[in-house]
């Protein structure tokens, strides 16, 4: 069973001192993730490949501008967001402002472990998540590969915590819909 | 019974291979990095000599590619011609054999012929020219005068 390991000790001061051995154990760690991640935000594989790599590659020239080694995770898939922003930007922004509904949202303390999905429903889930809007569809993906929390998420999306608390409600909202109807 | 990540992990299985390319490549780049950074001062001075080197080649040559191709082949044409030019001069030098000593002989016999007849080949040389050192105007004056 895959699960995000708490606490985990990553070797973020050996990789600021260059060791490549260090760089391997943090890409080896996060490079499924920060993959589907991107994939469900672009949908084309060789492009979220490249984003990857562009990622990966940026992270090392510039992990001098982290500022605390426990949030190099968060800090990573920063960098992910914002490059695939700049892969939207560059086709469209229309579908992006899609889900900008600024409406006070509730507040989740549910764990992204505890939602459990029947084999059966695991296409579906697919889609589902297919067929948000694009932002809330990466606060999802976010909460439940990683287990980031609202402020977390809301500096990896550079958005306010409001909102991202109102694209995670609405996110939620339609996976529990999607869950109750099956 | 699945959490929403293990779905998602296990649907993106498959682009495992991919993304440890992806990661060798991109620690590669940190180790070539590392080399950088531990090379020495003379090592890191041709580097950097590299390096604008190849920014002129990028930003001069590369964009106008085409004229400097005609201006290389032009000197390779002129350079040709020229070694052409020289070689042909060299050969034809070596064309001229130096005349026989009979020849030689026979050239030389006139001026011979005009020696003897002149005598100048038995003259003793002249004496040099005596420098006088020229005399006072008053001097010259009462010469004049008594003539």
């Amino acid at each position: 069973m895959l699960v995000v390991a708490e606490h985990e000790q990553l070797p973020v001061a050996q990789a600021r001192a260059g060791e490549p051995a260090a760089w391997d154990t943090l890409f080896r760690r996060y490079q499924l993730p920060l993959y589907v991640y991107v994939f469900e935000l672009v949908h084309h594989e060789q492009t979220s490949l490249d984003l990857v790599q562009e990622t990966f590659i940026a992270a090392t020239k510039h992990l001098g501008g982290l500022r605390d080694d426990d949030k190099f995770g968060s800090w990573l898939f920063g960098i992910a967001h914002q490059k695939c922003i700049q892969r939207w930007r560059r086709q469209s922004r229309d579908e992006l402002l899609r889900d900008e509904i600024h409406s006070a949202p509730e507040e989740f303390a549910d764990d992204p472990s505890e939602l459990l999905i029947r084999r059966e429903q695991e296409a579906e889930f697919m889609n589902l998540l297919d067929q948000l809007p694009p932002l809330q569809r990466a606060v999802l993906l976010l909460y439940y590969l990683e287990d980031f929390a609202l402020e977390e998420i809301a500096e990896i999306t550079a958005a306010q915590l409001g909102t991202v608390k109102s694209r995670m409600h609405y996110a939620k909202k339609a996976l529990r819909k999607f869950l109750e109807e099956k | 019974m699945k959490t929403p990540r293990e779905i998602l992990l296990q649907h993106h299985q498959q682009v495992n291979a991919k993304l440890d390319a992806i990661r060798h490549t991109s620690v590669a780049a940190v180790c070539d990095r590392r080399i950088k950074m531990d090379a020495t001062p003379d090592q890191r001075s041709q580097t950097a000599a590299t390096t604008i080197l190849r920014t002129l080649w990028r930003e001069l040559v590369c964009p106008s590619r085409h004229i400097w191709a005609g201006i290389a082949t032009a000197w390779v044409l002129i350079v040709a011609v020229n070694f052409h030019d020289r070689r042909g001069t060299e050969l034809a030098r070596q064309d001229l054999t130096p005349p026989s000593p009979e020849v030689l002989m026979a050239l030389r016999e006139p001026e011979r012929w005009f020696n003897d007849f002149d005598g100048s080949s038995h003259l003793p040389d002249a004496d040099p020219p005596k420098k006088i050192a020229p005399a006072p105007r008053s001097e010259m004056r009462n010469q004049l005068l008594l003539t």
